[in-house]
């Protein structure tokens, strides 16, 4: 999928990271084997189910995870104070990344 | 006051006082005509680059400090960027700006002095590090793959900027992402680079750090293998991707950093998912999981149908069918040896019956043969039948049951019958 040079994982933010819901990759591992127990067939019928249920679950969470954010473009620049802030931005095509104009 | 013709350089080293000009004038006469063609080695600073292509810096040692300029056309033919704090080698002429009151080196050609001295300190630099551990394997730590927050150190200007946030923003339109802008090369470039990153790493929910810059001479990326820069990226708390330069360049920061990518434009993609395709393999994971479960539950009805046909179960069943077959039977040979049984004794019943029927009375009287009994008007079931004429007398009435209906008579006489 990705042409990334090393495996992903689920790693933990340098903020504040979502201990207590699994993430995204998680839910897609869980979606992934029960689709394989399923298909291989040797498990009890109730336990079917129960597995098809939960692996819903993973999926909602999945979703939700790709439609959480929005889109949102921030450019840090230094306050009066000395310190730094985050501020939203805009792309524009001679100046590149600059703070977006405070709408009135 | 109208301006006096020009004096020589002779006339005016006589002269008592001199204008500014005047003397200016010879200066740079003096300095031209000493000087038309000089090679200067020395460090680039306070490079500008103004907008008409002109290009102006001061080349300074411990000593001194000569101020240069380079102009648009000779700036263009370089085949390096000079930045600030580079030695060189700059060649060209000396001459006087009057207006300015200065002397400059016009530029016609520049040189990067000592690329071995960069190579070295690379080696150098590198093996130091590498020792350290800080390129090793498992120190690389992985990256999410839905990023929540990404932080992209670079400049705010240029192709590497735009070029991350257009791919970026493709595969994953509702990203958030916060630029860190810094100076990736030249004076300053090493403070930015590294305040830039703790800035990225302190923001809120950020879980990747990209410290990305264009394309350039090794002079140019040179800040991304300071060791300031390497141990900053080596001491991110947030997983931190390179993309310094080209494919070809390979940058102690890229050692360093938990993922490399080629350009800026690679960065984006190895950061940032493809949403479009993620949603559809949770698509076709639900539809994977509906049928899964439909074809197991297709299985349990298909093995629940066999074993109901298979002789397992279907041996109870055949023994049942067997005793019902034998009851049938013996339903049916009872009931023939019930009818034979029926028959038989309806048979001896009739002949029975036929005895019965010969010894009737009913059958003497239909012979025509008749009972008499005397009339006395007693019940006719408790009588005696008159066999003998002693117990009549003349006179008596009598009734006579015959064989259909009955006489009442009178006795006459009575006679004395002879046996035959």
């Amino acid at each position: 999928m990705n042409p990334g040079k090393t495996p992903k994982g689920d790693a933990p933010a340098g903020g504040a990271a979502d201990a207590a819901e699994p993430g995204f990759e998680a839910s897609l591992a869980e979606v992934e084997r029960a689709i394989r127990a399923l298909e291989a067939g040797d498990i009890p019928l109730e336990d079917s189910i129960d597995l098809y249920a939960a692996a819903m679950g993973s999926l909602k969470r999945c979703h939700a995870v790709l439609d959480r954010a929005e889109a949102r473009l921030e450019v840090v620049r230094r306050t009066a104070e000395g310190g730094v802030e985050a501020v939203p931005a805009e792309l524009r095509e001679g100046d590149g990344v600059q703070p977006a104009p405070r709408k009135p | 006051m109208p301006a006096a013709p020009r004096k020589t350089a002779d006339a005016v080293l006589t002269d008592a006082v001199l204008t500014v000009g005047e003397l200016t004038h010879v200066i740079a006469e003096l300095l031209g005509g000493a000087f038309p063609r000089v090679a200067v080695r020395g460090q680039v600073s306070n490079l500008r680059r103004q907008s008409s292509g002109h290009v102006y810096f001061t080349l300074k040692d411990a000593e001194a400090q000569l101020p240069a300029v380079m102009w648009r056309s000779t700036a263009e033919r370089l085949r390096f960027r000079p930045e600030d704090g580079q030695e060189v080698v700059a060649s060209g002429k000396i001459d006087v700006y009057p207006p300015h009151g200065k002397y400059q080196l016009v530029c016609s050609s520049l040189q990067p002095l000592g690329l071995g001295d960069l190579h070295l300190r690379f080696e150098q630099l590198k093996a130091r590090l590498a020792g350290e551990g800080l390129f090793d394997e498992d120190r690389k730590r992985p990256l999410p793959l839905v990023p929540r927050h990404v932080a992209v150190v670079t400049s705010p200007t240029g192709a590497a900027v735009r070029d991350f946030l257009k791919i970026a923003l493709r595969r994953m339109p509702r990203a958030w992402i916060t630029v860190v802008p810094a100076r990736v090369q030249g004076d300053g470039s090493i403070d930015d680079v590294v305040a830039g990153l703790a800035a990225a790493a302190a923001l809120p929910d950020v879980d990747v750090v990209v410290a990305a810059r264009g394309g350039g001479s090794i002079e140019d990326l040179w800040t991304f293998n300071e060791e300031a820069v390497a141990r900053a990226l080596a001491a991110s708390p947030v997983p931190v991707v390179s993309a310094i330069g080209h494919e070809t360049d390979t940058t102690i920061a890229d050692l360093v950093a938990d993922l490399r990518a080629a350009t800026p434009s690679e960065a984006a993609e190895i950061v940032f998912p493809d949403v479009a395709e993620l949603t559809a393999q949770l698509d076709d994971g639900r539809t994977r999981l509906a049928r899964a479960v439909a074809r197991r539950m297709e299985r349990a009805r298909e093995r629940l149908v066999a074993l109901e046909s298979s002789a397992a179960l279907a041996r109870p069943l055949d023994r049942m069918r067997r005793i019902a077959q034998d009851l049938d039977e013996w339903e049916a040979r009872g009931l023939a040896a019930l009818t034979r049984r029926v028959a038989a004794a309806r048979e001896r019943f009739g002949r029975v019956a036929g005895h019965l029927e010969a010894v009737s009375p009913l059958a003497v009287l239909a012979r025509g043969y008749s009972i008499t009994f005397r009339d006395d008007g007693g019940v006719e079931g408790r009588r005696e039948a008159l066999r003998g004429i002693d117990a009549v007398a003349a006179g008596d009435r009598l009734v006579t049951r015959l064989a259909r209906g009955s006489v009442v008579s009178e006795v006459v006489e009575t006679r004395e019958e002879s046996r035959p």
